[in-house]
């Protein structure tokens, strides 16, 4: 008798599942998270470059304010605002595991794709702005502010900004709290020697400290940069005025030493969902460890070193 | 109601790969999905073959996928699942290896299952009365939840991180570990969490909720596994 085993139909089919919303989260969570790991991969190499070579930063930048990277930020966007949000659930939830019940999650995957919507709805408007100040305008052969695109905002600190979309979250993000710990019954814990943290403990303990942490700083980031500012105001000048400012390079560093740990490791835990046995396992580690070396070390001798004046 | 059933047929023995069969059948609203299968294999198709033996839920044998999730065939309504004319779908469990129609091969599952040592250890003497060892209401409601589990391996198999690696230990052996780490009774708690703390333990779990979705107890699948993750991440069992 012969049992047909085919791990890659049952990913396949597994596609098709007829899941509900927890398994939209979860697909759309990992989607966007590998995305933003690839744009983060790019990213942090060209940026290196304004310590290599300059003026093929000042052209990647330039790259950067071309009609299909505009038109991508509208995706790349999405996934930051949607895998943040959907982040912090998850974190939220494992910390209070009663949360996760069939009503709240069929709830909160709504409320999570609204906030998302909610927080994207502003920074597709300021693509939308730099499409057209830059792209449609000038093609359109109008007088177009071209250099001087009029921002909103312009004169409000970022800090304003970040307040209430962040309380805004949290709010939301608390408000399902509706049926608090119910199905906890024993009051008294007790306690249970626990195996020594392996780096799989490890691994997923980093990544809901580091999503937390990430959260905050990638959307001042981008807010900052793509958004306020846009890929056409960027220049060497102005990352080394960034750079001056111990705040601003010391929140640039953070999100390098987290980001791509965070991102490698979530891509070490996907492919480990689908290879089998230690060696495949051992050796994506191993490649990861190397990746993640090589692009944090360009990266923070970039940082450290500071731009050079072409 | 008159409506057409798709199954999913498979014979090892002269097929390389599955095939759908459709069947017109009529059926009343109330009836099961089972009693569908059933008529099936008694009027049209004696070699429809499928495993069930309760009929009420009970055993845990009939899990399968109807239209796309998972659930116990005897479980689910025929009226919950198609419309007059329309066309239900079974196909059998997804990650375990297909066997013959709609039978899976479960000892991979059942492999997990032991793993967690789905049993209560207690190694201190009888109480003096040499009868059982008594427990506080209470105490016996905090895992009442895990004790509903039949075994049927709907939720494991719902689960993409199962899906993906059958070495992963899945939903329902986590669901078995919870029931005996939280009994105040039981000393085994450190060795079932070194278990569930390994590479294919609890970690694989990415909360994606399709178990607790099918699991036709109503057990709150995620919920207890991520008791079990607080668990090993704190060393606290609340
Ligand atoms: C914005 C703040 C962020 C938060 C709150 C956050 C949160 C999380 C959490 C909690 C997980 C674990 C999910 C689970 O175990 O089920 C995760 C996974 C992941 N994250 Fe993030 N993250 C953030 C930013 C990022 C960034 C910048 C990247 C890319 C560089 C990224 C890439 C990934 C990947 C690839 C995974 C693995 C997905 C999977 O296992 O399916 N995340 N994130
Ligand atoms: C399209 C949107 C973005 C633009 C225009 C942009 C722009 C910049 C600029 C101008 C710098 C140098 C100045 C500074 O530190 O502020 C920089 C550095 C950096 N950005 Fe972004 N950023 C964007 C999105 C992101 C995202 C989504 C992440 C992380 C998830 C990220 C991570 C980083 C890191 C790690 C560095 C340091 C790189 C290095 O040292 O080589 N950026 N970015
Ligand atoms: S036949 Fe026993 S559970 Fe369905």
């Amino acid at each position: 008798m012969a049992a047909i085993t085919s791990r890659f139909s049952s990913f396949v089919e597994g596609v098709l599942y007829r899941g509900r919303e927890g398994h939209w989260a979860f697909i759309f969570h990992r989607v966007s998270g590998l995305a933003i790991l690839l744009f983060v991969a790019i990213h942090v190499v060209d940026t290196s470059w304004v310590a290599y070579w300059p003026t093929s930063y000042e052209h990647a930048i330039g790259l950067y304010g071309s009609l299909p990277f505009l038109i991508s930020e509208y995706f790349l966007f999405a996934a930051i605002v949607y895998h943040g949000i959907n982040g912090l659930n998850i974190i939220i939830k494992d910390t209070f595991p009663s949360w996760w019940n069939k009503h709240l999650q069929a709830n909160s995957f709504w409320k999570i794709i609204a906030l998302s919507a909610l927080c994207w709805l502003p920074a597709a408007y300021f693509v939308t702005l730099n499409i057209y100040n830059f792209h449609l305008c000038p093609a359109l052969g109008g007088s177009c502010g071209g250099a001087e695109p009029p921002v909103p905002f312009a004169g409000l600190s970022i800090t304003y900004l970040i307040v209430p979309v962040v309380s805004l979250i949290l709010a939301a993000v608390l408000a399902y709290g509706g049926t608090f710990n119910q199905n906890v019954v024993a009051k008294a814990p007790r306690y249970v020697s626990v195996p020594g943290r392996n780096l799989e403990t490890w691994s997923w303990l980093f990544m809901r400290w580091s999503g937390g942490l990430l959260l905050l700083l990638i959307w001042i980031h981008v807010l900052a940069n793509a958004l306020l500012t846009g890929a056409h105001h960027i220049d060497l000048a102005y990352v080394a005025d960034r750079w001056a400012q111990p705040l601003n390079w010391g929140a640039t560093f953070t999100i390098l030493m987290l980001a791509v740990l965070h991102g490698l490791n979530g891509l070490r835990a996907v492919l480990g969902d689908y290879l089998h046995g230690q060696a495949a396992n051992r050796a994506v580690a191993v490649v990861i460890l190397i990746a993640w070396l090589v692009l944090t070390g360009l990266g923070a001798y970039a940082m450290f070193a500071g731009v050079q004046t072409a | 109601m008159k409506f057409k059933v798709k199954i999913k047929r498979y014979n090892p023995e002269t097929e390389q790969k599955p095939h759908f069969e459709t069947y017109e059948v009529e059926a009343d609203p109330g009836d099961r999905v089972l009693d569908v299968l059933h008529y099936v294999k008694w009027q049209q198709d004696g070699t429809l073959t499928l495993r069930r033996s309760c009929a009420h839920g009970i055993c845990g044998s009939d899990a399968m996928r109807i239209n796309g999730q998972n659930a116990l065939a005897c479980k689910v309504l025929v009226k919950d699942v198609v419309k007059e004319g329309g066309l239900l779908t079974v196909e059998p469990l997804l990650g375990l290896p297909l066997v013959k129609d709609l039978i899976v091969d479960m000892e991979p599952f059942f492999e997990h299952y032991r793993s967690v040592m789905p049993f209560l250890v207690n190694n201190d003497a009888l109480p003096a009365d040499g009868r059982e060892r008594l427990q506080s209401p209470e105490a016996r409601d905090r895992f009442d939840k895990g004790t509903w589990c039949i075994l049927c391996a709907a939720c494991t198999t719902s689960c993409p991180s199962f899906w993906g690696n059958d070495q992963y230990i899945g939903p329902a052996a986590i669901v078995q570990a919870h029931r005996f780490v939280f009994d105040d009774r039981d000393q085994g708690a450190a060795d079932r969490l070194e278990v569930l703390g390994q590479q294919f333990g609890v970690w694989r779990c990415r909360t994606a909720f399709n178990c607790t979705n099918a699991c036709p107890r109503e057990i709150p699948v995620t919920q207890l596994i991520g008791e079990v993750k607080q668990a090993l991440a704190t060393g606290k069992l609340e």
